[in-house]
């Protein structure tokens, strides 16, 4: 139906992995020392646990429609209304992912870079790109993805290396942090959001079909945490859980932490570019997934006429949180647990609505 | 034709954005003056008083400037490699615009490397001092944050470090000299910030001053052990003659944001031994065969200390330390040759007990007089908790003082310099 | 009076009707006012020129035929002065008609052309001669020559001989003559086909004879150097090959140069250079396939591939596009690649051209297909990727360290090439952070006496390296290499004791100049030097956020760029296995299958093991 393109797995894994570990370059890492204190990397590998079985979900019901994407599914197996709504649901996930991302990462922008520069010309900018990565297309926006990622994770792990001798080991005691009902509890549901399986289910057809969903999704959600591991230990190795709370951007204060001899130092700028780059490409897949979803929904040939009216809206939501904490707060508030629902929540239902008919066919026949 | 029509266009897009461009917080580096160095001080009618150290740009770029003056003094007429001014304010960001009204370039702190704090603020707290200041963007997490024990103007007022052309390259050193010395223990503001924060360790800042007149009292504090001097003194009392007045020995220690006293040069060192920061200082100690002499060392840290805690039902906190020292023969004043089995391992029992000596004695103090963990054995005391609300309810800074310390020391002589064996010299008999 | 009057037609308003859409009817008043007008001049102007074309064409055929015999240069002579007043008569007419050149008027000249180029030969040598002077525009048109003789049969027979003055070989041409008028004594027979196989299989001893009896296969024939023969009572046309024109001698490569490998270049010869390629790659399956290409005037193309390797698609696709470009003249290869390419707004180019035999023949063995254009020394090779326009072929030769260490050296450069300057824009606009404090101060302190904005000034230095490269490039032969330096050195020099530039700044922007001559590949040195500006922008408006933006969308586009099927970025753009060549030269004996984004029918290159000496020794001794 649509014109889609194609990419391999290599293209898949990274491209979903960059779409989960955008979040980190933005006020989230604080989030999770709130939660967990010292053990504020403890939160991930629960999350990940969640995150890969809801992978799994995803990838049991995508290879028992093999050919449809996560839409057409829920849209067949909940019938027209139904399905529409949690279609819906699902489309306005993307959109609002996409907004607040957009809102964040020009607040970011303005904070690390560009003091005196006006929101709206960074919002423009970030949406230019990612109308630019959507028009052209999920096969250009994987390539991209996978062009760059040699140079975000090249990025990443200087900054990691560049910080080893501010580590402090002694820094991640208490190990359960703010106790483990808070850390693996709380803290794995809040990581366990982080991630956009349905994404990744709206993308199936272009990364090569349900049969290879699995593995993809393993990989690219064990890259996507290893990462996000990494950077959350060092984090909290180098700064103390307290001021780790408190930053706005962690990432960033850790960017400005680099001190290795008196050339090179305050090098935070460079990663300026870095999470510039994975902050637009998230941009254009959110905006991508919103539109491809809405066509899909729609049954139009074509995402295309679609991209502008959407982008427009995406950019005008974007604005709509009056000032920077709010937006971190609505993220924090309203998005987190609003991402379970189309991630975990609707292919959950899915398989149990389609176990059910399974039964009363067993059953009628 | 399409084409042109799209390339006209996007070039004119180009263009609005390069004249909008202007004002979306692009700087010419001739349109800001680099603050290097800033001084809080009390003020008289109002709160601070901030003195700003400007660079300034034209002299250190020499570029055949021939404006008479030369390098740093701000001597004869020209402007130096700095220019320095001070106002009162009562907040320190905002006092930045009031020093906008005589100068008349943006004034910027990315390029301030060191914060230069007076005793007598310090004293009061940094708390409501520091915290506006990590807000700001512009600000270095990783700038030095210095005590003066006079007033920080008058300390950066009289700075003048001769070798160097750019004025900020001193503190940049700084930062490395400690290793090869330890007489002072370098704290970036970060740093500080996350001690602030810490419940587990208190803060230290290094001491900065203004040598004063005369010889003063030096040799006062070092008086009673016969000897070694080296070191016991804190900033401003070193008796150095010429060169830069300036003076960075010993550290501020800080009870939670509040300076509660002064450590020495030779504190200091006992204070990095215990962390693990020492890298390496000559020391000398008293001759343990021939009594009234010296032998001069090189002191190394040979690794990280063990340090093993252990908290009984009630709470009370056993910690041993272990530290580990290569000291290396540098002089042997008595000429007893001290690179024989038996009489090295004297020495090295001579040296291991005066730091021992040292480390209890600069333990006892921080748990007597400052009441303040300055080396940071909470964050070992926190293994032994699992959860966050247990260890902030176990109050630790608060249980310092009644822990038990006991340091031992460990040294091997690896090396003696040039000279495996010392021949009695025919003099003196 | 006269001038006046010219010079204010020429600025008074006159109508574009050809740009305007439409086409006015010539008004007989038009008509008569420019006749009058054109007249006298005109026909001043013809007499004079056929004047100087007789005399010129004359002392030619004198010199060309004289020697062979006396009754040639008669003939060739007739034929001139036949065509005096002819030539006159035709010049007037165009000159005539000059005011409306472009209109599709046709003449009645080019129908008979027509009707002449797709005639059968006749049997009759006169109305031969006819339609070849119908076809060529004699006698006005004196590059060809028509040459009467008889052959020296036993009834002799009557025929003349066509060819292009200049186009042909003139040893192998007497050597021909000779054989027909001295030699052939042979009886001959009455019929003119039989003739004719008699004159080809035992009287004519050209290397290549064909026999047609098409006007148009003679036209190709003779204007591609060779020889017509038309026969006394015989339908067919033997066409000899005798080509043997000017051209350049195979030199150094201009553009390419290298310090291993082979150091021979393409001409501008198609078959010149056909055979460089053919005699790197002496296999049977080396197939050369020859397309035209010009309405007008037809220029050769020459498709280049391995039979048994190269991917029947491709090659049958780059022959379908070929095919379908409609121009009336081809003039060079890199009109060719505008014609063919996938991706005609992208700054990068999706074609490889290179003057190096070798390099063509290397891709010609990945499975890749060369595209030759007659008179053009630069070949097209076909799928082509943005890593393979890094390189320069010679990193193969030189030993796989070397080749290594030349390859990241030159990524590194083609990053610096496009956005050095603008970086630099941005950390001294809007980052002041990032430079070292006693960096920064260096750069405030040079600039304080600088009365521009960085960016006027990186703008000036940026312009005047343009100027010095393509000035470089037009400067007369000598002066050439050193307007370069002398330009550079003095230009950055006196910049900066005017206080125009800051030091720092000509270092930069000189750095960025080198880093884009360290690009092999010219088209693309191109584009980099484009998007430099861009990136300066970007830098300049809104710092290391807008080089990002800028990085972005160059990737996107990039990536998106597909050359022949093939996606420009490949090995790495959708990631397809690297194989051992792509920017780390791994040692030669890895390099055991050939990019397998080209689909060669034989992906093998070499097998496993391709050191077997290093077995048997092994076993031996043991």
């Amino acid at each position: 139906m649509i014109r889609e393109g194609s990419f391999g797995p290599a293209e898949a894994v990274i491209l979903l992995a960059i779409s989960n570990i955008a979040r980190f370059f933005l006020p989230y890492p604080r989030s999770l020392a709130e939660i967990g204190g010292p053990a504020a990397w403890l939160t991930l590998p629960g999350g990940l646990l969640i995150v890969l079985a809801g992978v799994y979900v995803m990838s049991v019901i995508l290879n028992k429609y093999p050919g449809k994407t996560i839409i057409e599914i829920i849209e067949e197996v909940f019938g027209p209304v139904l399905g529409t709504v949690f279609n819906l649901v699902t489309f306005s996930f993307f959109l609002a992912v996409g907004a607040l991302f957009t809102r964040e990462f020009a607040e970011a922008m303005i904070i690390t870079a560009l003091p005196e520069t006006p929101i709206s010309v960074i919002t423009v900018a970030f949406l230019a790109m990612g109308l630019a990565g959507a028009y052209l297309g999920i096969e250009a926006l994987a390539r991209a993805s996978r062009l760059s990622y040699l140079y975000v994770l090249g990025g990443i792990v200087l900054l990691l290396l560049a910080m080893i001798p501010q580590c402090n080991l002694d820094n991640l005691f208490p190990l359960l942090g703010r106790g483990p009902l808070q850390v693996l509890g709380n803290g794995s549901l809040s990581t366990a959001g982080v991630t956009e399986i349905i994404l990744a289910g709206v993308l199936v057809q272009a990364m090569g079909g349900a049969g290879n969903f699995l593995s993809i999704g393993f990989r690219a959600m064990l890259l996507a945490y290893g990462i996000a591991l990494a950077l959350m230990v060092t984090l909290v190795m180098t700064i103390h859980y307290q001021s780790l709370a408190e930053f706005t951007l962690p990432f960033y204060q850790l960017a400005k932490l680099i001190y290795l001899g008196r050339f090179f130092q305050r090098v935070e700028a460079v990663f300026v570019i870095i999470w510039s780059v994975v902050g637009a490409l998230k941009i254009a897949l959110t905006l991508y997934g919103a539109t491809v979803s809405l066509t899909r929904l729609l049954k139009l040939p074509d995402y295309r006429p679609l991209l502008w009216p959407l982008g427009l809206v995406m950019f005008i939501v974007s604005l709509l949180p009056p000032d920077m904490p709010a937006s971190v707060r609505l993220d924090l508030v309203f998005l987190r647990p609003f991402a379970l629902v189309p991630n975990y929540l609707i292919p959950l239902l899915v398989l149990a609505v389609y176990w059910l008919r399974g039964r009363g066919r067993r059953a009628g026949s | 034709m399409p084409v042109v029509r799209i390339l006209i266009l996007s070039l004119l897009t180009l263009m609005v954005v390069f004249t909008a461009g202007g004002c979306w917080g692009s700087r010419e580096t001739d349109e800001v003056a680099y603050i290097l160095s800033i001084g809080l001080d009390r003020g008289e009618k109002e709160r601070f008083l901030v003195t700003i150290s400007i660079a300034n740009p034209q002299n250190i770029a020499g570029a055949g400037a021939g404006g008479g003056s030369s390098g740093g003094s701000a001597g004869e007429g020209g402007l130096g490699s700095s220019v320095i001014m001070s106002v009162e304010s009562s907040a320190i960001i905002p006092s930045l615009n009031l020093f906008d009204t005589s100068v008349d370039r943006k004034l910027s702190l990315l390029h301030t490397k060191a914060y230069i704090i007076s005793e007598e603020l310090a004293r009061e707290g940094l708390h409501d001092l520091l915290l506006p200041l990590i807000r700001y963007r512009e600000l270095r997490g990783t700038a030095l944050v210095l005590i003066s024990k006079g007033s920080a103007r008058e300390f950066i007022d009289k700075n003048k470090p001769l070798l160097e052309l750019s004025p900020t390259k001193q503190f940049e050193l700084m930062r490395q000299l400690t290793g090869t010395h330890g007489l002072y223990a370098v704290t970036l503001f970060h740093n500080f910030y996350n001690d602030l924060k810490s419940f587990a360790v208190d803060g230290t800042i290094p001491l900065v001053a203004i040598r004063q007149g005369g010889q003063g009292s030096a040799g006062q504090v070092a008086g009673d052990s016969g000897g070694h001097v080296l070191g016991y003194y804190e900033a401003g009392e070193v008796p150095i003659t010429g060169g830069n007045p300036a003076q960075i020995i010993g550290n501020a220690v800080f009870r939670g944001d509040r300076m509660v006293g002064v450590i020495g040069g030779e504190e200091v060192r006992y204070l990095l031994m215990l962390q693990g920061k020492f890298r390496e200082g000559k020391m000398t100690v008293a001759d343990p065969l021939a009594a009234g002499t010296m032998v001069g060392l090189l002191v190394k840290q040979a690794r990280n200390p063990k340090i093993r805690t252990e908290i009984d039902p009630e709470g009370n906190v056993a910690i041993d330390v272990d530290i580990y020292l290569e000291p290396e023969i540098i002089g042997i004043m008595s000429g007893i040759n001290y690179e024989t089995e038996e009489n090295k391992a004297l020495l090295e029992e001579a040296v291991s007990l005066e730091i021992q000596r040292g480390c209890q004695e600069l333990i006892r103090r921080t748990q007597e007089e400052f009441r303040s963990d300055i080396v940071g054995f909470g964050r070992k005391v926190r293994y032994h908790f699992w959860t966050l609300p247990a260890w902030e309810e176990f109050r630790w800074l608060e249980h310092y003082p009644e822990a038990e310390v006991n340091v031992t020391v460990h040294s091997k002589i690896r090396r003696t310099g040039l000279q495996l064996k010392t021949m009695p010299h025919k003099g003196g008999g | 009076m006269f001038n006046l009057k010219q010079l204010l037609q020429i600025i008074s308003y006159q109508e574009n009707l050809d740009t305007e859409g439409f086409i006015l009817k010539e008004t007989k008043d038009d008509q008569q006012k420019a006749g009058k007008k054109d007249q006298g001049q005109a026909a001043a102007d013809s007499k004079q020129r056929s004047g100087a074309g007789q005399q010129q064409a004359g002392a030619d055929a004198q010199k060309d035929d004289g020697k062979v015999e006396q009754q040639a240069g008669k003939d060739g002579q007739n034929q001139v002065s036949g065509g005096e007043d002819e030539g006159a008569a035709d010049q007037n007419k165009r000159s005539r008609s000059r005011r409306s050149f472009r209109k599709p008027v046709p003449s009645s000249g080019t129908s008979a052309h027509r009707a002449a180029e797709d005639g059968e030969v006749s049997a009759s040598l006169e109305e031969n001669r006819e339609s070849i002077r119908q076809l060529y525009g004699l006698p006005g048109n004196k590059d060809v020559i028509i040459r009467d003789f008889t052959i020296n049969t036993v009834p002799p027979v009557r025929c003349f001989a066509v060819f292009i003055d200049g186009l042909t070989d003139k040893v192998v041409q007497d050597l021909l003559f000779q054989a027909l008028m001295a030699f052939a004594g042979q009886a001959a027979p009455a019929s003119g086909e039989k003739l004719v196989d008699l004159v080809k299989d035992s009287l004519m001893p050209g290397n290549q004879v064909s026999v047609t009896a098409s006007f148009r296969e003679f036209l190709d024939g003779v204007n591609y150097g060779g020889t017509a023969l038309f026969l006394e009572g015989c339908g067919k046309v033997l066409l000899v090959e005798t080509k043997g024109w000017e051209h350049r001698t195979v030199d150094r490569p201009q553009s390419e140069q290298t310090i291993n490998g082979p150091q021979e270049a393409f001409t501008e010869t198609l078959r010149t250079n056909t055979s460089l390629i053919r005699k790197l790659l002496k296999s049977e399956q080396l197939t050369t396939e020859l397309l035209t290409v010009g309405c007008r005037v037809r220029t050769y193309v020459a498709v280049m591939y391995l039979r048994d390797l190269a991917n029947p698609d491709l090659v049958a696709e780059v022959k379908r596009r070929i095919e379908g470009v409609k121009v009336d003249y081809l003039a060079d290869s890199g009109v060719l690649e505008q014609f063919i390419e996938d991706h005609p707004y992208s700054l990068n180019p999706t074609t490889l051209a290179t003057e190096r035999p070798d390099r063509v023949a290397s891709k010609i063995m990945e499975g890749k297909v060369a595209i030759l254009v007659d008179g053009s020394p630069f070949v097209l090779v076909v799928p082509s990727t943005m890593y393979e326009q890094l390189h320069t072929g010679e990193e193969i030769y030189r030993r796989w360290q070397f080749g290594t260490y030349v390859r990241y050296l030159r990524a590194l450069s083609f990053l610096a090439s496009f956005l050095l300057p603008g970086l630099y824009l941005s950390l001294v606009l809007f980052h002041h952070e990032m430079l070292p404090t006693e960096l920064l101060l260096a750069i405030a302190g040079n600039r304080e006496r600088v009365p521009f904005p960085s960016i006027m000034e990186v703008l000036m230095m940026e312009f005047a390296l343009e100027f010095i490269r393509e000035a470089g490039l037009r400067v007369p032969g000598v002066m050439g290499t050193t307007i370069g330096i002398v330009g550079a050195l003095i230009l950055g020099q006196a910049a900066v004791q005017a206080n125009i530039v800051s030091p720092i700044l000509v270092i930069l922007v000189s750095v960025t100049g080198l880093a884009s001559f360290a690009i092999p590949y010219y088209s693309l040195a191109f584009t980099t030097r484009i998007y430099r500006f861009i990136y300066i922008a970007l830098g300049a408006t809104l710092g290391f956020f807008g080089i990002s933006i800028g990085l972005f969308i160059q990737v996107l586009l990039t990536s998106n760029l597909k050359s022949f099927g093939v996606p420009y970025l490949v090995p790495t753009g959708p990631r397809t296995s690297a194989g051992a060549d792509v920017v780390t030269r791994l040692p030669i004996f890895f390099h055991e299958s050939r990019p397998d984004y080209v689909n060669p029918q034989d992906a093998t290159r070499a097998p496993k093991v391709s050191r077997t000496w290093l077995k048997r020794d092994r076993g031996e001794r043991r």
